[in-house]
C-alpha cells in the first residue's frame, strides 16, 4: 500500500518536474536535434500523464489524489504541495497533450534561435502543469505569474510585426489582475490566522459576505483577465496574431484555461457567498452572455482568420463562464467540457491557419479561395474543427456548449436564451470564412499549387480530431471522473447559500421569538439558529 | 564580552575602526607614493581596500557573539546594526569590486576614491549603530561628505562636479532641517539620547508641539537622504552625474544605511509619536511609489532611470514604518537585502555595458544584448524583474512580507499602492527586457570603439554571485526569513 502510494506521487511529481529538466537539457543540445529533443521530452511527458487517467481513482471520493507535501518556507507557512482532483486532471492531459502538438508545429515555422524557443516552451508547460496541480495559494500565485515569463519572450521575440506591444500588453494586462490577487491571498492569510496557505486550511476561513465580496472581486479579476471574459479580452487578439503559431495554440488551448480553472478551483469554494448573490450570478453571466455576442458579431468582420478564431476563444469562454456561475452540476460540467473542447479545436484551427501561412504567407481570409479541391484532407480537418468550435451535434464542442447551456437555463431562462442566439453567430462568422477560404472560386495561383497535409502535419492533427471526436460521441468517461469534484464544489456553494438563507430568516424569526418570549416566557428554541460553515 | 570598560566600547567599534586604519593607510600611502614610477597600480590599491573590508567584516563576524538588545552608551551592539554592518560591508566590498576596472581605465584618484568609499561606509555604520541623535549626525555628515566628494571625483567630467554641487547645496539643506529637527526635539525631551527620548514618552513628560515638530523636520532629514518625493530632486542629478560605481553605492550603501537608521530611530524610540508621524509618512509613502515610478516610465538615460526606480524602492521600504510591526520589520532586512543584491549585480551588468566608462548610458544602448551576450542579459533580466518583485526572485518575497506587513496593520490602501505601482514599475523595468532579447544589436555599435568586446572576469563572478543569491533569495528564502525574524532592535 505504502510504496504505491509513493509511487503514484511520484508520477505526478516527475509530470510536473520533467519538464524544467528537458528545458534545461534543450539549451545544452546541439541547435540542430533541439527540436527532436524537446519533442522526445513533451512526448514522454505525455505518455507519462496519459497513466494519469487511470491511476485516478473517481471512486475515492472528491479529495486530492496522488498528494505530496513538503515544506517550502516554514516560518511563513508555505509548502510545496501538489495533488490532482477531477477537475485538474483534465487540465493537465490537455496541457501534456497540447504542448507536444505544438512543439512539433513549430518544425517549420521557428527558424531562429531555435533551442530558447523549445526551451521557453518546456519552461511553459512546466510552470502550466505548476497552476495545474499545485494545492497551495502561495505556490499557485508562483505558478501562475511564473506562466508570464515564458510567454511573454515567445509572442515578443518570435512574434510577428508588433509582437512587442503584444507582448507587454499580454505581460502587463494580465500581471494587474494577479497583483490584486496577491493582496486578495495574502488578506485571507492574514485572516486565516497566518499559518499555512493550503487550499484546504483556506476553505476553513470564515468570511463575511461584504469580505467575500471583495475578495471575489481581487480573484475574480485575475481570472476574468486570463480567461479573458468580455470586456477584459482587448489583450487577447493583439497577442494571438503577433504571436508565433505554436505560441497561440498553448495560448488558447492552456493558458487561457488557467482563468476558468480559477474560477472553478478557486473562486467558487472560496466565496460561496459571494458567487451565489443574485448580483454577481448574473453579472457574470450576463458578461458572459456579452462576450458570446459581442465577438461573434466582432469576429464576422474579421479579415484576418488568426484574429476571427482568436475572437471565437472569447466567445467559448463565455459559454464557460455561463455554465460555472448557472451553479449546478450539469452547467459545471459543461464549463468543464467547452473547456477540454476549445482546447482541442481552437487548437487545431491555429494550427491550421498556421499551415496556411506556411504555404501561403498569408492569413487573409480574402486572398484564398477554392482549396477544397486542392488540399482535401487539409479542408476535411478544418471542416472538422470548425464544426468542434461552432458545436455541432456528433463533436465535443456540442456536448459542451449543450450542458452549459441546459444548466445555465434552469436558472437564468433569458441568459440561457441569449447564448444559444450564439451558437447559430457561431455559424455565422465560422461559415463564410470556411466557404471563403476552400469553397469559392478564386483563381490565385499559388492556390493550385499548394501541397496537401504533410506526414508531420497530419500526426499533429490526428490526435486533436480523435478528442474532438470522442468527446463529442461518447464523453462519460470524461464526466465521470470529474463529477466528484464538481459536486463537492457545488454542493459547498449549496449549502453556503442554504445556511446563509436560514441564518437570515432565523435572525427574523428570532426577532419574532423574543417578542412572543416575552409574552410566554419561555426560552426561544436555539438549536434552530444555525451559525454559518465555511 | 559585556561591555563595562572603555576599552571593550572600542571594541564595539573594531568594523569602523579597522576600516577607518586601512582608509587613512591608503590616503598616506597615495601621498606618499612616487608618481613617476607608479610602482603599485591602482589595481593593487582595490585590493587592499578590499583586504581592509574583509577585515572589518570579520570584526563583525566576531561581534555577533557578543550582541546584545539592551546597552545604555551612545552606541549599541544588537543584531540588527551588526547585520546592517553585513549589508554595508558587502555593497562596499561589490562596489569596490565593479570600481578595480573602472579607476584604472577612467584615470581617477585611486587613493581618495577608495578612501572615500571606506569613510563613508564608516559614516554609515556609526550612524546605524548610534543611539544618540549626535552621533546620528555625525555619522550622516561623514557619509555625506564623502559622497558629495566622490560624485564630482571625476575632475575631467563637467557633469560630475555639477552634479557634486547640487547634491552638496540640497544635501546640506537637507542637513540643516535634521540639525533643526534634533534641536527641536532636544527642547522638547532634554535629551539627545535615543532611550532618554523614548522614556519621555512613557512618562509623558514632553513639549507634545515641539516634539510633533521636531520628530517631522528629523523624517524630512531622513527622507532627503533616502530620496523620497518630494525631497527627491537632488537624486537623479547625482545618479547621472556620478560616476557608475559611486552611483552603485548610493543606490544600495547610502540608501540602506539610511533607511536602517530611520526605521531604528522612528519605529522603537520615536515608537510613542507613532501616531502623528505615521500619517505623513503613509502619504509619502504613496506619492513616493506611484510618482517616482510614474516618471521612470519616461526615463531614457539608464542611471536616471535606475534612480526613479531607487526613489520608488524608498516608497516600499517606507510603508514598513508605517505598518510598523514584526512582519514589516523582516520585510525591510529582507527586502533590502534583495534589493543591494539585485542592483549590485544590475549595476555591474551596467558597468559591463557601459565598458568601465561612461559610455552607452541610454537605455537603447542595450538592444540585442541577448544576442551577442545571453548571459549578462539573462542575468540583468533577473535583476530587473527582482526589482520589479516577481516570483522566484528575492525581491518577490521581499515585497510578500511588505505587504503582508502591512495588512497585518490594516494598511489595504498601501498594500494596493504597492501592487499597482509594482504594475507601473514593470512597464520601465520590461522596456529594458524587451530591449534586450527582441530587438536587434543597434548598428553603429558594430564598428562602435566604446561598445564592449570581453567580459572582465571580476564582473562574471560578480554576476554569477549576484545572481545566485538573488535566486536563491526568491526559491529558497526560509533560511534568511527566519534570520532576518532573529534580529531585533535594541531597546
Amino acid at each position: 500500500m505504502l510504496t504505491s502510494f509513493f509511487s503514484q506521487s511520484w508520477l505526478l511529481q516527475s509530470i510536473l518536474w520533467l519538464p524544467l529538466i528537458g528545458s534545461a537539457h534543450v539549451l545544452v543540445t546541439p541547435r540542430s536535434s533541439a527540436k527532436i529533443t524537446a519533442l522526445c521530452w513533451s512526448a514522454f511527458v505525455f505518455l507519462l500523464s496519459v497513466s494519469l487517467w487511470w491511476t485516478y481513482n473517481p471512486g475515492r471520493g472528491p479529495g486530492y489524489q496522488l498528494a505530496s507535501s513538503i515544506d517550502w518556507i516554514e516560518t511563513f507557512g508555505v509548502s510545496y504541495s501538489i495533488g490532482v482532483d477531477g477537475i485538474s486532471l483534465f487540465m493537465i492531459l490537455l496541457t501534456t497533450l497540447i504542448t507536444p502538438i505544438a512543439i512539433l508545429g513549430s518544425f517549420e515555422y521557428i527558424e531562429q534561435r531555435e533551442r530558447a524557443f523549445y526551451s521557453l516552451m518546456l519552461f511553459l508547460e512546466f510552470a502550466v502543469l505548476g497552476v495545474f496541480s499545485s494545492t497551495d495559494m502561495f505556490l499557485f500565485y508562483v505558478f501562475f505569474e511564473i506562466t508570464l515569463i515564458p510567454m511573454y519572450f515567445i509572442v515578443g521575440i518570435w512574434g510577428g510585426k508588433r509582437r512587442i506591444y503584444a507582448a507587454v500588453k499580454f505581460f502587463l494586462y494580465t500581471s494587474f489582475g494577479s497583483l490584486l490577487m496577491l493582496i486578495g491571498i495574502l488578506y485571507m492569510y492574514t485572516k486565516g490566522g497566518s499559518q499555512s496557505f493550503a487550499i484546504s486550511h483556506f476553505l476553513e476561513i470564515p468570511l463575511s459576505l461584504t469580505e467575500q465580496l471583495w475578495l471575489f472581486g481581487a480573484f475574480g479579476l485575475a481570472f476574468a483577465i486570463k480567461i479573458p471574459l468580455f470586456p477584459f479580452h482587448t489583450w487577447l487578439p493583439d497577442a494571438h496574431v503577433e504571436a508565433p503559431t505554436p505560441g497561440s495554440v498553448i495560448l488558447a488551448s492552456v493558458l487561457l484555461k488557467m482563468g476558468t480553472y480559477g474560477f472553478v478551483r478557486i473562486v467558487l469554494p472560496f466565496f460561496p457567498l459571494a458567487v451565489s448573490s443574485p448580483i454577481v450570478v448574473t453579472a457574470l453571466m450576463g458578461l458572459g452572455v456579452l462576450g458570446i455576442l459581442v465577438c461573434a458579431w466582432i469576429a464576422a468582420v474579421q479579415p484576418d482568420a488568426k484574429k476571427l478564431i482568436a475572437y471565437t476563444s472569447v466567445a467559448h469562454m463565455g459559454f464557460v463562464v455561463l455554465g460555472i456561475f448557472a451553479l449546478n452540476d450539469t452547467g459545471l460540467q459543461g464549463a468543464m467540457i467547452i473547456m477540454i473542447s476549445h482546447g482541442l479545436s481552437t487548437g487545431a484551427l491555429f494550427l491550421l491557419v498556421g499551415m496556411l501561412y506556411e504555404r501561403r504567407k498569408t492569413r487573409n481570409i480574402a486572398d484564398f479561395g477554392g482549396l477544397a479541391t486542392m488540399v482535401p484532407w487539409l479542408t476535411t480537418v478544418f471542416l472538422i474543427s470548425a464544426f468542434a468550435s461552432i458545436g455541432v451535434p456528433g463533436t465535443s464542442g456540442f456536448t459542451g456548449e449543450f450542458l452549459s447551456l441546459i444548466g445555465a437555463f434552469e436558472v437564468q431562462p433569458t441568459m440561457a436564451i441569449f447564448a444559444a442566439g450564439g451558437v447559430v453567430f457561431a455559424a455565422y462568422y465560422m461559415l463564410p470564412m470556411i466557404q471563403s477560404i476552400f469553397f469559392n472560386k478564386n483563381n490565385v495561383k499559388e492556390d493550385a499549387e499548394m501541397n496537401d497535409l504533410s506526414k508531420r502535419e497530419i500526426l499533429i492533427l490526428v490526435p486533436l480530431m480523435v478528442g474532438i471526436v470522442w468527446l463529442g460521441v461518447y464523453p462519460k468517461p470524461f464526466m465521470d471522473r470529474m463529477a466528484p469534484s464538481l459536486e463537492e464544489i457545488i454542493e459547498r456553494v449549496e449549502t453556503a447559500r442554504e445556511t446563509n438563507e436560514i441564518t437570515a430568516r432565523d435572525v427574523k424569526s428570532e426577532n419574532q421569538e423574543t417578542a412572543l418570549w416575552i409574552h410566554s416566557s419561555g426560552p426561544p428554541d436555539i438549536s434552530t439558529v444555525k451559525c454559518r460553515e465555511c | 564580552m559585556d561591555f563595562t570598560n572603555q576599552w571593550h566600547y572600542l571594541l564595539a567599534m573594531a568594523p569602523e575602526i579597522v576600516l577607518i586604519g586601512f582608509a587613512i593607510g591608503l590616503l598616506l600611502f597615495g601621498v606618499s607614493r612616487d608618481k613617476s614610477q607608479d610602482s603599485m597600480k591602482n589595481r593593487d590599491l582595490g585590493w587592499i581596500a578590499l583586504l581592509g573590508v574583509t577585515v572589518s567584516a570579520f570584526g563583525n563576524g566576531w561581534l555577533y557573539a557578543s550582541a546584545s538588545s539592551s546597552s545604555q552608551g551612545i552606541v549599541t551592539v544588537d543584531t540588527y546594526s551588526l547585520l546592517a554592518n553585513w549589508i554595508l560591508l558587502l555593497s562596499l566590498a561589490m562596489v569596490i569590486l565593479i570600481s578595480v576596472p573602472y579607476v584604472e581605465r577612467q584615470k581617477l584618484q585611486a587613493p581618495e576614491y577608495f578612501a572615500l568609499l571606506m569613510f563613508g561606509t564608516v559614516g554609515l555604520m556609526v550612524m546605524v549603530a548610534s543611539l544618540d541623535l549626535m552621533l546620528i549626525f555625525i555619522g550622516l555628515e561623514i557619509a555625506s561628505i564623502s559622497i558629495y566628494a566622490l560624485v564630482a571625483i571625476d575632475q575631467r567630467s563637467s557633469r560630475g562636479a555639477e552634479a557634486g554641487l547640487k547634491y552638496f547645496l540640497l544635501g546640506a539643506f537637507s542637513t540643516g532641517i535634521f540639525l533643526y529637527g534634533v534641536a527641536l526635539i532636544y527642547g522638547a525631551t532634554s535629551s539627545v539620547n535615543l532611550v532618554a527620548i523614548a522614556d519621555t514618552f512613557v512618562d509623558g513628560q514632553s513639549n507634545e508641539l515641539m516634539l510633533l515638530v521636531g520628530t517631522i523636520m528629523l523624517a524630512v532629514g531622513f527622507c532627503f537622504k533616502v530620496s523620497v518625493v518630494p525631497f527627491h530632486m537632488w537624486t537623479p542629478d547625482a545618479y547621472e552625474g556620478a560616476p557608475l560605481p559611486v552611483t552603485a553605492y548610493m543606490s544600495v550603501a547610502v540608501k540602506s544605511g539610511a533607511f536602517l537608521t530611520f526605521y531604528r530611530v522612528f519605529s522603537v524610540y520615536l515608537e510613542g509619536a507613532h501616531h502623528s508621524w505615521s500619517e505623513v509618512l503613509w502619504g509619502l509613502s504613496i506619492l513616493t511609489m506611484v510618482g517616482a515610478n510614474l516618471i521612470a516610465l519616461t526615463q531614457n538615460n539608464i542611471k536616471r532611470l535606475l534612480a526613479y526606480s531607487g526613489i520608488a524602492h524608498s516608497g516600499y521600504l517606507l510603508m514598513t514604518l508605517v505598518a510598523n510591526n514584526a512582519t514589516s520589520q523582516s520585510g525591510l532586512l529582507f527586502y533590502l537585502t534583495a534589493y543591494v543584491l539585485s542592483s549590485l549585480g544590475l549595476f555591474a551588468g551596467i558597468v559591463f555595458v557601459s565598458n568601465q566608462s561612461e559610455t552607452n548610458v541610454d537605455v537603447e544602448n542595450y538592444s540585442g544584448l541577448g544576442v551577442n551576450y545571453p548571459f549578462i542579459a539573462f542575468a540583468l533580466t533577473v535583476f530587473l524583474l527582482s526589482l520589479g518583485g516577481f516570483p522566484g526572485t528575492g525581491g518577490f518575497i521581499g515585497k510578500v512580507l511588505i505587504l503582508q506587513g502591512s495588512l497585518e496593520s490594516g494598511h489595504i490602501s498601501l498594500a494596493v499602492a504597492l501592487v499597482l505601482s509594482t504594475l507601473i514599475s514593470y512597464g520601465y523595468y520590461l522596456r529594458i527586457v524587451w530591449l534586450m532579447w527582441m530587438k536587434d544589436p543597434l548598428a553603429q555599435d558594430a564598428d562602435n570603439p566604446s561598445s564592449p568586446t570581453v567580459v572582465p572576469m571580476i564582473l562574471q563572478l560578480l554576476l554569477v554571485f549576484t545572481l545566485v543569491s538573488v535566486i536563491y533569495l526568491g526559491l529558497l528564502p526560509g533560511q534568511w526569513i527566519e534570520f532576518v525574524e532573529s534580529i531585533a532592535i535594541g531597546k
